[in-house]
């Protein structure tokens, strides 16, 4: 019933396939998406901007834009890898957080990131209830470490500090920065991962699992961090196991070769 | 067979009027028996406190908006790291600890079971993963309700069975155990940016008042047989002023009151006992909630203790957390989920120069002190509202000790001071009374049948502190250190903890409510085009499977229709 009435605007470098279905697309200039939202932020909180123009785009849409947002009764600003790899990185995140703080003092708005990867938001729910933290968590001090830049993966292999890797469900070698992709190849790589990737193709052992959803029970989290089980549909192929099952007997092996090496 | 005896300790049992008894108690299999055989493993508990295990009606420990709290304060967690041992996992703290250092110290300081007050009926799956994952104590969690758009709906309507009918049926759904209500209506209004302001403000879009949405729950509560009464966070939480919106509140169940049982639990009363009318003028509206609870039986509080301490505050109550933000400026997450319940968290620090904050700190403690019969009142920080819940241990010697009480007042800031009725009142908790404030008032209440108590048949979940119970308010500071590292924590027969230190790991039980009514829950298309229209997950999908608890104890109830 809501849906003739919502409205939805796409501010991009550049026109994509959800800027046509928008209502209303806005090009920003390449690098600039700190400086239009610091004038947002102004024009929020009914300031005045001396210029004709921010990032490329005239001061007079920029108004017309905070008069669609402050008089919605509900907004989300959705933002993705443009806002947080592109320059000005977590400030920009900052910003936009900060935008949407403004906006609350005018009516009602909510900011979200849109996750890439399937299921990456259950990846950090579950990190963060077992040790507080989303990502780049080093236990190797016996508790839990968090130092983006120092202890985040694509960091350690940059400066090639580990010898030894084990990957889940994910691809490294094809997202990874060259530095730091081409220290995988070095040492000895594990991937669990029912698809051919760039990182099985390096992988010295491959462990295929189940997929979940299809071959096996699971849960997933939505990138609004809503739960969804998944449902087991048909048996997986003669010999392969779910992820859990996989990591479950890695570890009781782990714990054997432990004891043994104490004894 | 494993079996236990804990020998010579001095025996606080309030259930069974047991005070300060030199006995011994039996185990075996888990639960208290007569006697047991010689060979039985003994514990010597000489000179020493033998209490049922702590039970906590309310602390914020899992679920999706303590998580966003994890999420939000890195800084919370480094100053505050729990490093793994041969037993226990690794993790941190501080006032919003990751689940299993949870488990952990509530097991050190004697504690065995913790009720988790707050969960959006959608992320009940991620509420019951992360239980399963805080060992050491048992469990359960409270669905939010109060502003659940079908009972609201049927409220409206005036549908009061066929509302209990669909409560039980989402009590079943969510594997919840108990009707939380937050800010009634006030979340609903949320969802637009909007609030009500007392319990006769009308909710948007319902048409329906806070006084309604209470009153057909508690109705709705008691014709299900529920084990725990509705479980109340009050409209007007956290404004001054507002002492009047809880005795309206109260009020407004009276006559719903059946003989001497109560039929409502008020959360965190402390946040919503201010007189006056604005912050400069904040007073403690301490007296009047206690007159009143002295002269009623129908209410059970919780206190909600402010602990002077750097904590994060969270809460469903979406629009009192936005004017905390307002009121700090620090940080803030607004954590609504759909149609169902809004959220907010924002990190506090109370600090006893603020004549606000110890104002709030001697509220509660009067509150405590101030209600007569220790049955009705029970210790809680709200955690981590009022301070993280391992400050247990110092609130339980403010109860104790006037002593302990007095050395922190004459440190407050000095406006508090003058307007505290604490320099009144000389009241000591005995042991005793200590015991029920912290755990057999709290299993009563509950409805846990086998908890807070060490009679024949009830759970081995035992606490034995090394305090002499003579000395106890004298030398706080050592009873304070005896609270905080129980000499043994037994759990269901079992030794978990020896001198403060966890020696096992165990993972307690899920508890829920598994109604039995005689009207079905009716499963029309209105409703199954609701959830398809207004929810993103189908009515099919939505009630958590058979399966998905790791150790899930139901607790089998019949409702009245």
């Amino acid at each position: 019933m809501y849906q003739n009435k919502r409205r939805t605007i796409v501010i991009d470098v550049r026109k994509t396939r959800t800027a046509d279905a928008a209502d209303c697309f806005i090009q920003v200039e390449p690098g600039k998406d700190y400086e239009l939202m610091q004038a947002l932020r102004v024009l929020v909180n009914d300031g005045e901007l001396d210029v004709d123009e921010v990032a490329g785009i005239p001061v007079e849409t920029l108004e017309d834009l905070v008069d669609v947002m402050v008089s919605c009764k509900l907004g989300i600003i959705f933002f993705g890898l443009g806002l947080t790899m592109s320059k000005g990185k977590h400030r920009n995140i900052d910003v936009a957080i900060s935008l949407t703080r403004d906006l609350n003092n005018r009516t009602k708005f909510l900011i979200m990131p849109m996750r890439g990867h399937y299921n990456v938001t259950g990846a950090n729910i579950v990190f963060t209830w077992q040790t507080g933290y989303p990502f780049a968590v080093d236990m190797s001090n016996g508790y839990p470490r968090y130092n983006p830049g120092e202890t985040s993966s694509t960091d350690i292999l940059r400066r090639d500090e580990s010898d030894a890797m084990l990957v889940i469900a994910s691809d490294p070698v094809a997202h990874f920065p060259k530095a730091s992709s081409k220290n995988i190849a070095k040492h000895p790589l594990i991937s669990i991962d029912p698809e051919v990737t760039p990182t099985t193709m390096l992988a010295d052992v491959i462990l295929p699992p189940a997929f979940v959803g299809i071959e096996a029970e699971g849960t997933a989290y939505r990138m609004d961090h809503v739960p969804l089980p998944l449902k087991k549909l048909v048996e997986p192929p003669e010999g392969f196991l779910s992820d859990t099952e996989i990591l479950r007997r890695i570890l009781q092996k782990v714990r054997e070769l432990k004891k043994k090496g104490t004894n | 067979m494993t079996e236990l005896i804990i020998k010579n300790g001095f025996v606080y049992d309030p259930l069974n009027r047991i005070d300060g008894e030199k006995m011994d108690i039996c185990i075996r299999d888990g639960k208290i028996v007569k006697t047991v055989k010689d060979s039985a493993k003994v514990v010597d508990a000489s000179g020493m406190v033998v209490m049922p295990g702590g039970v906590d009606i309310h602390t914020h420990i899992a679920g999706g908006e303590v998580d966003s709290g994890r999420l939000l304060r890195p800084e919370d967690h480094v100053k505050d790291v729990e490093v793994k041992t041969a037993v226990t996992r690794s993790g941190v703290g501080y006032s919003i600890p990751s689940t299993f250092t949870t488990g952990y110290r509530y097991s050190r300081m004697g504690y065995t079971t913790a009720m988790n007050p707050s969960m959006a009926p959608l992320q009940a799956r991620h509420t019951h993963e992360e239980l399963s994952d805080t060992p050491m104590i048992d469990k359960a969690s409270y669905p939010l309700l109060g502003d659940w758009w079908f009972s609201l709906e049927h409220i409206r309507d005036g549908l009061i069975k066929e509302n209990a009918a669909h409560i039980a049926w989402m009590l079943k759904a969510t594997r919840g155990y108990a009707i939380k209500i937050v800010n009634p209506g006030g979340l609903e209004a949320w969802g637009f940016g909007r609030n009500v302001h007392s319990i006769d403000d009308v909710v948007p879009n319902f048409g329906i008042t806070p006084r309604e949405i209470i009153r057909g729950l508690c109705k709705v509560n008691t014709m299900l047989n529920l084990p725990h009464t509705i479980h109340l966070h009050t409209n007007n939480l956290g404004q001054p002023g507002n002492y009047v919106t809880a005795l309206e509140s109260m009020k407004c169940v009276e006559d719903l009151a059946r003989k001497d049982r109560p039929v409502m639990h008020i959360t965190h009363i402390q946040f919503c006992a201010f007189k006056g009318e604005d912050w400069g003028r904040l007073s403690s509206g301490a007296e009047d909630i206690a007159n009143y609870m002295n002269n009623h039986s129908h209410v059970t509080l919780d206190v909600g203790q402010v602990v002077f301490s750097d904590t994060t505050t969270m809460t469903a109550d979406g629009p009192f957390q936005f004017g905390l933000y307002h009121l700090t400026g620090n940080k803030w997450v607004n954590h609504d989920v759909e149609t169902e319940t809004s959220g907010g968290i924002v990190p506090f620090r109370y600090k006893r120069t603020s004549a606000v904050h110890a104002t709030q700190w001697s509220i509660a403690l009067e509150i405590m002190l101030l209600v007569k019969d220790p049955w009705k009142i029970m210790m809680t920080t709200d955690h981590p509202n009022g301070g993280p819940f391992f400050s247990y241990p110092q609130i339980m010697t403010w109860y104790i000790s006037k002593a302990a009480r007095d050395k922190l007042f004459g440190k407050i800031h000095k406006r508090a001071r003058k307007k505290s009725l604490l320099t009144s009142i000389d009241r000591e908790l005995s042991l005793y009374e200590l015991a029920i404030v912290t755990r057999a008032g709290q299993a009563k209440a509950l409805g846990l049948k086998d908890k807070g108590h060490l009679g024949v048949g009830a759970d081995a979940d035992i606490a034995v502190y090394n305090i002499n119970p003579e000395l106890a308010a004298k030398k706080f500071v050592s009873a304070r250190r005896a609270f905080e590292q129980a000499a043994y924590t037994i759990k269901d027969g079992e030794i978990v903890v020896k001198d403060g230190e966890v020696v096992k790991q165990v993972f307690g039980r899920t508890y829920w409510v598994d109604v039995e009514t005689s009207m079905p829950h009716e499963v029309n298309d209105d409703i199954k085009k609701k959830f398809r229209d207004y929810w993103t997950v189908e009515y099919e999908n939505y009630p958590i499977r058979e399966g998905f608890l790791h150790t899930p104890a139901p607790i089998a109830v019949k409702a009245g229709v």
